[in-house]
């Protein structure tokens, strides 16, 4: 009798314990506001928490922010469309990003998307100094804020023939503030972080009138989670929550 | 062979020197590997832990860079780090060990193994946006590497120094190793050989032929052996010697053994180590109360310190003087000894034990005392001799004195006689021409006025009043100074009874009475005269020689008394005796110059003053009247002569009992 007790305690163990949540990480390299706020804080952050609920803690959701060139390292087979040949890491969905934004070198899209809803980029300028952006052109000339890492479309050719002089910043926030220190003449920004700064950054908001937000947008896009095309179930998930990540996107948008 | 400096390539200072140095280079290598070792290994740590301390400076920075994995600044970095000069390469790989970024001489697959604990550092990077509380997230893995090339340029100054040292040490040991091994070995044992080929061994054979080349210890090997044949040869001398000398000390043995002398050896602590058998014969102490002996009869009277002492000063060979020495033997004998102390020296060292030597001179000493009494015996009586002749040469002198004094007192007394005979007549005619003169002077009123002025003016100019007055007291003073001639004569003719040789009997008073006459002019301004005369018979005496006792006594006590003094003079009669006492209150006499007073030249007075015989004759003149002379003195008070004298003078022949009575004075 005392030879069957100890098995059969474990295998009750075994069967009472509750299931493992299964860990999936959500890569973000937007690490400015709305989607970073202040540490754990932001969009991103609650996003996880939506789909962790939406999951019924099936899922255990964790942010992880990483610059850009990290996530492509990260993720470097899903670009390169190598993910058939090879083990990939499937525990993973990135937001606020676009398909065309390079993550397919491959010959073909090895992801899922779930739109999440528009955005755009806009140009800023000093009320003083005002540049009436109607492209890259109107840049010419000017001294350009950028973000170290990123690629401005149509404005990158530009800096590199000279005629626009770039520096970079590391933060979206430094970057308007040498608009509104008038160090440098335009920066472009996500739409989405400009209204976040204006709505909730006090210094910002105070000088919100020396700002000039251009009309016409540098960019125009959809924000979507990406998703290894292995992970249909974290779509379904996805796609579930969307209610209550409209509500939230409402919010900052 | 000879002895002199060997050649310096045979010298045992090369040969050892090249054992020497050989091991020497062993172990200076085998140490300056290890130096060099140590400071490779030193500089290899110092190498790695500089690279080391670059991690701190860049590890920040780079973590960011990898973190954005922006491979332009990780670059910038890389070569920064290139910069110092101990870091020759920098790769940085990622989580999954592909290199992410390297810059710099990597080392060859294989070496880098093998320098990968001392010449190359790792360190792992993080996520650097790890919220605080979390574990981050390693990003990447980080190496700097160094190489050999910069080790040996950090160990090449060093090492060459090393070297260097070693190379002057080593040249430093070989000099002086030459140098001394010369100077402390090869001359020393160069030294030592000629001395043992020079001692002065007998019978030396031939110095033998040496063909071959020899070092000093060969030479020193071929000398000692040289030198043990000798040796062997003067040893066989030695044990001859030896036996005639073990034959000699036998005798000599005996000799002390069997000698009357006594020997002893003495050390200095007085531990008696040697005595010869004549010390029991002697003393009839046994050798263990030897010890007891000396320490009670010898050192008492030489203590052995000061002996020591002594002989310490003095030449070896040098004995003390022969001191005498009285003991006694065990049966309680006394015994006289000849000592002497000599040093026991043994070699150079200082004096180490004492030799006492004793020879019995009793029998000398005995006979030198019988001799010494003799010889007193004989002194005295050539004292007695030498009184006597003075005596003698007192009485001549006072004897012809008083034949003098005799002489003149009688060639005097006849003149003196009639002198004062026709003094007392002249005295007569004198008042009798005196009563004319007054005569004639009532007269001269009735002489013419011319006859009486002449009269008046001669006796103006003779001065006759004067004259008339002065002739009777001129008489008067000559007649007293004839009676006082007339005394003085008398009293030199009873003083000196020129020729007297008999007793008679006579006044002692009138004998003093004279003597004082003769002397007093000299004591009256110093003493006070009392006389207490007794009744006294006419004694028989000659009292010529009496009248000289009292004159010393008077003499001496007007010297004895300082400033003014007085002087009693007593006589009174006791039995068949006589006693003249003269009591003076001078100076006195020292008690212990009372016993010496009558012994002849015996004086206290200065040199010149006194003769020393005046007690001395005085006291030979009472003995011979069979009389005596005592003495009681206290000095500072004064002293008493009491002279006894018989009254009556016994004949030398007269048998005893019968006293015979010479010059029965007439009643």
């Amino acid at each position: 009798m005392r030879r069957l007790f100890t098995p059969l305690l474990l295998l009750l163990i075994a069967v009472s314990s509750p299931s493992v949540a299964e860990t999936i990480y959500i890569y973000s390299y937007h690490n400015h506001p709305p989607f970073v706020t202040k540490p754990g804080q932001g969009l991103t952050y609650k996003l996880a928490d939506i789909l962790r609920q939406q999951s019924g803690n099936q899922f255990d959701f964790k942010v992880k922010i990483l610059p850009r060139p990290r996530l492509n390292a990260k993720i470097k087979h899903w670009i390169a469309g190598q993910c058939e040949k090879q083990s990939c890491a499937q525990d993973w969905l990135v937001p606020w990003v676009n398909p065309r934004w390079g993550f397919i070198k491959g010959p073909r899209d090895n992801y899922l998307w779930h739109e999440l809803y528009a955005g755009s980029s806009s140009v800023l300028s000093h009320i003083d100094n005002p540049v009436d952006y109607q492209g890259p052109d109107s840049l010419q000339g000017k001294t350009f804020a950028g973000m170290r890492g990123h690629r401005y479309l149509g404005i990158d050719p530009l800096v590199s023939e000279g005629k626009i002089r770039r520096l970079d910043g590391n933060k979206e926030r430094d970057n308007l503030m040498k608009i509104l220190m008038k160090r440098v003449d335009a920066t472009i920004l996500p739409t989405s972080t400009i209204n976040y700064f204006l709505r909730y950054d006090a210094v910002i908001k105070a000088e919100s009138e020396k700002l000039l937000i251009s009309d016409i947008k540098h960019q125009q896009f959809s924000r979507y989670i990406m998703l290894p095309e292995t992970r249909p179930d974290l779509l379904r998930l996805v796609t579930q929550a969307k209610q209550s990540t409209a509500k939230l996107l409402d919010a900052y948008r | 062979m000879e002895t002199g400096n060997t050649p310096v390539t045979y010298s045992i200072g090369l040969k050892l020197l090249k054992h020497v140095f050989g091991m020497y280079c062993i172990a200076a290598i085998c140490i300056t590997l290890f130096q060099a070792w140590d400071d490779y290994d030193s500089s290899k740590n110092r190498i790695a832990l500089r690279i080391a301390e670059q991690q701190p400076l860049v590890q920040d920075g780079l973590e960011n860079a990898v973190w954005h994995l922006d491979s332009e600044l990780v670059d910038s970095l890389l070569k920064g780090l290139l910069t110092q000069a101990a870091i020759t390469g920098v790769r940085v790989y990622d989580v999954d060990g592909s290199v992410l970024a390297e810059s710099g001489q990597m080392p060859q697959s294989g070496s880098e193994h093998r320098l990968s604990n001392q010449l190359q550092h790792n360190f792992s990077l993080y996520d650097p946006n790890t919220e605080a509380g979390l574990s981050a997230d390693k990003i990447a893995e980080v190496v700097f590497y160094s190489n050999n090339d910069v080790l040996i340029r950090e160990v090449k100054g060093s090492l060459i120094v090393l070297l260097l040292a070693a190379l002057v040490k080593t040249a430093i040991l070989w000099s002086l190793f030459i140098y001394f091994g010369r100077k402390l070995l090869s001359s020393p044992l160069n030294v030592l050989t000629s001395k043992v080929k020079s001692l002065p061994l007998d019978k030396s054979p031939e110095n033998q032929a040496v063909t071959r080349p020899m070092n000093e210890l060969e030479i020193l090997e071929f000398a000692i052996e040289e030198m043990q044949h000798k040796l062997d040869e003067t040893l066989q001398q030695l044990h001859n010697a030896n036996d005639k000398l073990s034959s000699m000390n036998t005798h000599l043995s005996r000799a002390v053994e069997q000698s009357p002398s006594i020997s002893a050896i003495i050390s200095h602590a007085g531990e008696i180590i040697y005595c010869s058998p004549s010390f029991e014969l002697q003393t009839g102490y046994d050798k263990d109360q030897a010890g007891t002996f000396f320490a009670r009869q010898v050192f008492t009277k030489f203590p052995l310190e000061q002996v020591s002492r002594d002989l310490n000063h003095s030449h070896p060979g040098d004995a003390s003087d022969a001191r005498e020495l009285q003991i006694r033997t065990l049966s309680g004998t006394k015994r006289f000894l000849s000592v002497t102390f000599s040093r026991v020296q043994i070699g150079s060292a200082s004096v180490t034990n004492l030799l006492f030597t004793a020879n019995d001179i009793t029998a000398i000493k005995l006979m030198s005392q019988r001799l010494e009494k003799t010889n007193q015996e004989q002194e005295k009586i050539i004292d007695q001799l030498v009184n006597a002749k003075g005596m003698l040469l007192e009485s001549e002198k006072m004897a012809s004195l008083g034949q003098l004094a005799a002489g003149v007192a009688h060639e005097i007394n006849n003149p003196i006689g009639y002198i004062a005979s026709n003094s007392s007549a002249l005295q007569d005619y004198v008042k009798e021409l005196t009563l004319l003169l007054d005569s004639y002077q009532s007269l001269e009123e009735e002489l013419s006025e011319q006859a009486a002025d002449q009269i008046r003016t001669l006796k103006q100019q003779i001065d006759y009043d004067f004259i008339r007055n002065d002739i009777h007291n001129l008489m008067d003073d000559t007649r007293e100074g004839i009676r006082r001639i007339t005394d003085i004569v008398k009293d030199l003719l009873t003083y000196s009874r020129s020729g007297e040789k008999e007793y008679c009997y006579q006044d002692i008073h009138q004998g003093l009475e004279s003597t004082l006459n003769m002397v007093w002019n000299e004591l009256k301004y110093k003493l006070d005269l009392k006389r207490e005369y007794g009744d006294l018979p006419e004694i028989s005496c000659m009292i010529s020689q009496l009248n000289q006792v009292f004159m010393n006594m008077l003499v001496n006590a007007g010297h004895a008394v300082e400033g003014n003094g007085t002087l009693v003079i007593r006589t009174r009669q006791q039995g068949d005796e006589v006693c003249i006492q003269f009591a003076d209150d001078g100076v006195g006499i020292e008690p212990e110059n009372i016993p010496k007073l009558f012994d002849p030249f015996f004086t206290t007075k200065p040199v010149g003053s006194g003769t020393g015989l005046g007690l001395s004759v005085s006291a030979g003149i009472i003995k011979e009247h069979n009389g005596r002379i005592e003495v009681a003195s206290t000095p500072g008070q004064g002293s008493c002569f009491s002279i006894w004298l018989p009254v009556h003078q016994v004949r030398e022949n007269a048998p005893p009992g019968s006293r015979e009575i010479v010059d029965e004075p007439v009643s």
